[in-house]
């Protein structure tokens, strides 16, 4: 949902349909209901950058 | 020197003021100088001012669309895709006041008073009492100007209603800055003088912006009869001091309220290099009380 959203914001404002509209409304709606439920971040749109995994370091490469 | 319009013709001696221009002298003589005189501004406009800027215009359209008759959905979509193309390529740095939250912060306001009890006036010319523009002449001399938000009606009582959008936390601790204040007593006479309605304050409909939530309080400032005498005293009695400043072409500094001027930089330097400062960090754009830009 939230890609879907991104993706609406970064469109050209003169393709955005009736419909897209609505969808950007009907999901901020869900955010503050979120919110009032008592979510403190929930009307935060930007996505958050994924966490870089964690592999094993290889002692070896670090040349110590 | 090319003066705004707000001057008299041929002299430093404003007669139309605002409450930014008014506020400014209040301040500080030297403050007045700079933004109001001369018309220095920052180089870069402020992503606050932005912000309050499309945030006030936004509910505007949309006030304006629903006393022209249209349902909610039709006026929210006409106000989402004026804000969308209005705000196309604005490329805030900040978190929390940006393209994003500013839709949201637009979105949830009209949600969180759906229902409001408080309903715009309609005026005797038949058109809804938002987009008000006043100038009426305080005394012979001085044309008070500026912008209202809406006229609405509450609880039987007439109200200017402002609406200010802030990254403070919302509480009494916020809404006491109104309480006494230059705008939001400019804005209650103006209702009584310029649209002759019997105003009793302002409702402030306030918005807290924050990264990941906008919230809203409303608050009601009231101005009595002898207040708004008072207000009118002293804002003659300030700007007769002005006049007197223009004559002498001298704007001393106030060293007492520097804290948060965007002058301090300019003030704290020795006066023979002040100019090349200014020429540096500032840029002309002069302020005209009659069309002052409605923000935060």
């Amino acid at each position: 949902m939230s890609t879907d959203i991104s993706e609406l914001f970064a469109r050209d404002p003169e393709s955005l349909t009736d419909q897209d509209l609505d969808t950007i409304v009907a999901h901020l709606q869900t955010l503050r209901a979120q919110f009032m439920l008592g979510a403190k971040t929930a009307g935060t749109m930007k996505k958050k950058a994924p966490k870089e995994k964690v592999t094993n370091i290889d002692l070896g490469e670090l040349g110590l | 020197m090319n003066k705004p319009e707000a001057f008299y013709s041929g002299t430093l001696i404003q007669n139309v003021w605002d409450s930014t221009s008014l506020g400014w002298f209040k301040d500080c003589p030297r403050k007045y100088f700079y933004s109001m005189i001369e018309g220095w501004n920052s180089k870069h406009k402020s992503h606050h001012l932005i912000f309050g800027s499309y945030y006030h215009k936004a509910l505007e359209l949309y006030d304006l669309s629903r006393t022209e008759g249209a349902e909610h959905k039709k006026a929210l979509r006409e106000t989402l895709r004026w804000l969308f193309k209005i705000t196309w390529g604005w490329e805030s740095e900040d978190t929390a006041k940006n393209r994003e939250t500013l839709v949201r912060s637009v979105v949830w306001y009209l949600d969180h008073f759906q229902n409001d009890t408080a309903q715009t006036v309609v005026l005797s010319d038949g058109k809804p009492a938002v987009e008000l523009t006043f100038h009426f002449e305080l005394t012979k001399e001085i044309t008070l100007a500026g912008h209202l938000d809406r006229l609405v009606s509450f609880l039987d009582a007439p109200y200017i209603m402002d609406r200010k959008t802030t990254g403070t936390t919302l509480g009494s601790h916020y809404f006491d800055r109104y309480e006494p204040d230059n705008q939001m007593s400019l804005y209650t006479l103006a209702g009584r003088i310029a649209y002759d309605t019997p105003v009793r304050g302002v409702i402030i409909d306030a918005a807290q912006i924050a990264v990941g939530f906008t919230r809203f309080d409303r608050a009601i400032t009231y101005r009595t009869d002898d207040q708004l005498k008072e207000w009118t005293r002293d804002t003659i009695l300030h700007v007769e001091q002005s006049y007197r400043c223009a004559e002498k072409n001298y704007w001393p500094m106030n060293d007492k309220a520097c804290m948060l001027c965007n002058f301090k930089r300019i003030c704290s330097k020795d006066p023979s290099v002040r100019e090349a400062f200014l020429n540096s960090d500032f840029e002309k754009r002069r302020w005209n009380p009659s069309e002052g830009a409605k923000n935060a």
